[in-house]
């Protein structure tokens, strides 16, 4: 894509960046900028000088100081509590988050899976299915979203289905993307979420992760998938993975 | 700086490792709002426990429409910021009191030392420190509110109560004067 003339200017690209960083852009203006920044390695050359000048003055650890270790160590501390209170002040979020999905987690089994009982499958060991000694992994998760999205996703004989509840439509010019999240590590893509599609087959690369999924997940990417194999869109769902 | 919107997809994921790099990535900027809003390093360190819990559960609700993931991190550690003083508000002479009685936590910065002190003490020295110092304090005042909190113009000047086109004004009088302070060699 030829951008327009005006962005081939280095001066005019150099006060786009400063003012982008000092709060002078609209929020439309704010959004050419962003796409800008994609488009144009010399504007992201620009915001990028910019950006280290003003934080090497501004920001400069040798100067402000640096928030104690404990800061960190007491932000841990209070993920791993099990039970996390709010700040006070803070408002109640109404999208769903980490902590909500691993809530998921203790009643998934539950009420949840009854409430979308048309879509889910109840899942029952398959001996013949088997092929060799290792048995067969079988789960199911219903995924979530603060749009009021859901899904279903279960694992059976080999093969992955992903019922939605609704429609599952996709941002314009853009794909869904399933993910497996094992319990370690980075997560696994199970594919693009293909309109009217249901069955999926389960990609080697996410076939021996399989036994240790703790939860799915379903991303915004670009057409075709995240470009990096690894999630890059916002997440819109996700769902606490139970096994048979 | 790494990308920080793949850091936040994967923290949404509760990838804790991912988390940590984003909390590495962008302490300094959200250790800076705190201290310039709270102006005690206690209170924000406490507010930064606040807001990087926050940003652990409300990971998945960031929209890259919505602006970048920096300004999104630094408008979320804004707000706790503000939370915590409107709720300390009340009690902050008491509070600064008790700050200075407190012989078992000794402040690593002098007394003297404010973080607003601390602030303005990066004007000395290093070259954009001397071209940031020739500015006047007006000016390194709304370039830092606009900078360090990641605010608008329109933003600056509200809670100033500033006239929009004299912030912008002075804001971008800075910028151009900061740029050819550094020249092209600075780049």
């Amino acid at each position: 894509m030829t951008l327009p003339a005006r962005y081939r200017n280095s001066d005019l690209l150099d006060r786009l960046a400063a003012d982008w960083l000092t709060g002078g852009l609209s929020p439309a203006a704010q959004r050419r900028a962003q796409r800008l920044l994609e488009q144009s390695p010399e504007f992201a050359q620009a915001v990028q000088g910019w950006r280290t000048r003003l934080d090497a003055s501004l920001l400069s650890a040798a100067q402000i100081g640096q928030p104690s270790d404990s800061v960190w160590q007491g932000i841990t501390a209070r993920l791993d509590s099990p039970r996390v209170t709010q700040p006070a002040g803070a408002g109640k979020s109404t999208s769903w988050d980490v902590e909500a999905w691993r809530r998921l987690s203790l009643w998934l089994g539950g009420v949840a899976v009854a409430a979308v009982a048309f879509s889910v499958v109840v899942l029952v060991q398959n001996p013949e299915v088997g092929r060799g000694s290792a048995a067969p992994v079988q789960m199911a998760a219903l995924m979530h979203g603060a749009g009021g999205q859901a899904a279903v996703v279960t694992v059976q004989n080999g093969k992955l289905t992903l019922t939605a509840v609704g429609a599952m439509t996709p941002p314009s010019g853009k794909s869904y993307q399933l993910w497996l999240l094992p319990t370690q590590g980075a997560p696994i893509s199970l594919g693009v979420v293909a309109a009217g599609q249901s069955r999926y087959p389960i990609p080697e690369s996410a076939q021996s992760h399989l036994s240790q999924a703790k939860a799915f997940a379903v991303s915004v990417e670009p057409p075709g998938g995240s470009p990096t194999g690894l999630p890059t869109g916002p997440v819109i769902m996700v769902g606490a993975a139970q096994r048979a | 700086m790494p990308d920080l919107q793949s850091l936040l997809a994967y923290t949404a994921l509760a990838d804790r490792d991912a988390f940590g790099q984003l909390y590495a990535a962008t302490q300094n900027r959200a250790w800076a709002i705190c201290l310039r809003l709270l102006r005690d390093r206690s209170f924000a360190e406490e507010a930064m426990q606040d807001a990087y819990v926050k940003v652990w559960h409300q990971a998945a609700s960031y929209r890259p429409a919505l602006g970048s993931p920096e300004a999104w991190i630094s408008a979320l550690v804004r707000n706790t910021c503000l939370d915590r003083l409107r709720a300390n508000k009340r009690e902050a002479q008491y509070v600064v009191s008790l700050q200075g009685d407190e012989a078992d936590d000794p402040p690593e910065i002098a007394d003297d030392r404010t973080p607003e002190a601390l602030l303005e003490a990066r004007l000395q020295g290093q070259p954009m420190e001397d071209c940031l110092g020739q500015l006047q304090p007006r000016q390194r005042d709304l370039l830092a509110a606009a900078y360090v909190l990641g605010q608008s113009h329109a933003e600056v000047a509200r809670e100033r109560a500033l006239p929009l086109g004299t912030v912008k004004t002075l804001i971008r009088r800075a910028v151009l004067f900061l740029r050819d302070c550094l020249g092209e060699g600075a780049r």
